[in-house]
């Protein structure tokens, strides 16, 4: 896993090298929303101390890239190497307290209604898994958004964000890719088939607002 | 798709619906408390939801146990009960 300090300033905010300064303030409020103390989003699967340490790194960040000066001095430190290395989007910055891997056992699955004996004639064979049928999933399993958040302690508000693929509005894909695979188990469903289908969704969706992003300043 | 004919499991289901119904039309849902005239408001949203359900849910179960009617108390206005209204 990568220690966050490994990570500059603008992979903490998960924005590009040539972000405007609209880009980066919305990447900041959504990493500010996402970390902000008493947030449900992930915050139980971190300890304090993390979480206060990436606080700070969020707020050093921000303070950096939005003052023009400081971001050229900064930009002027950086190694050009490093400017193109590729996240790992298979690796969480952090130790999870939690195994969200695959092959982890599912203690949660049991604190939710519905599961046990649950058919899997609901199953959408050959279905792409998509916010639409994360949601169908959970309804046809009688679990409201409200028991997959006290279960997996994700925000009830970026639970709605997945499931209405609003993009835009969620994290970093590191942190939705656990999100994701936390909700899946928790559902019952096979975090290893849900979440390459939901990401592969979330970074076609981000690549492309991306490219318009970067069209709409070259008319500038 | 098999149709759920547990009365357990249809009741989760309609709880389950209705509380997005909730989650997605907060605002409806507090001004149809407050004005008392709930139903009325979010007609389209729960013919859509009850629809959903009803076809989840084998027909005899769905009006057997009239799960659906007792998730609308439960759930859309027992969990409304803090919005000031005339209702209560």
């Amino acid at each position: 896993m990568r220690d966050p300090g490994s990570l500059d300033h603008y992979e903490l905010l998960d924005v590009a090298r040539d972000a405007s300064p609209e880009e980066i303030e919305r990447a900041y409020r959504i990493a500010s929303a996402t970390w902000a103390e008493g947030s449900l989003a992930t915050y139980s699967l971190f300890g304090d101390e993390e979480v206060g340490a990436l606080r700070e790194r969020i707020e050093h960040a921000f303070r950096v890239l939005s003052d023009a000066d400081a971001r050229a001095a900064y930009d002027s430190g950086l190694a050009p190497a490093e400017a193109s290395e590729p996240r790992d989007a298979d690796e969480l910055p952090f130790d999870l307290d939690i195994d969200l891997s695959p092959e982890a056992p599912e203690p949660r699955a049991e604190a939710l209604p519905a599961l046990a004996g649950f058919e899997e004639s609901f199953e959408e064979e050959g279905v792409p898994y998509d916010g639409q049928r994360l949601r169908r999933n959970r309804l046809q399993r009688g679990v409201e958004l409200d028991q997959i958040a006290r279960v997996t302690k994700i925000s009830p508000t970026n639970l709605r964000f997945i499931e209405d693929e609003n993009f835009e509005m969620l994290p970093a894909g590191v942190y939705v890719r656990g999100f994701v695979t936390a909700y899946a188990r928790a559902l019952g469903l096979d975090p290893a088939r849900v979440a390459p289908d939901y990401m592969e969704r979330l970074e076609e969706a981000r690549v492309e607002s991306a490219r318009q992003g970067s069209g709409r300043r070259a008319r500038r | 798709m098999e149709r759920i004919a547990d009365p357990a499991r249809a009741n989760r289901l309609a709880r389950a619906i209705l509380s997005d119904v909730m989650l997605y039309n907060a605002d409806k849902v507090r001004a149809g408390i407050e004005a008392d005239d709930v139903f009325e408001r979010l007609r389209p949203e729960l013919e859509e939801a009850r629809a959903f359900y009803e076809e989840r849910v084998e027909p005899d179960v769905a009006k057997r146990t009239n799960a659906w009617g007792r998730a609308l108390v439960d759930v859309l206005v027992y969990r409304s009960r803090w919005v000031r209204s005339r209702i209560w």
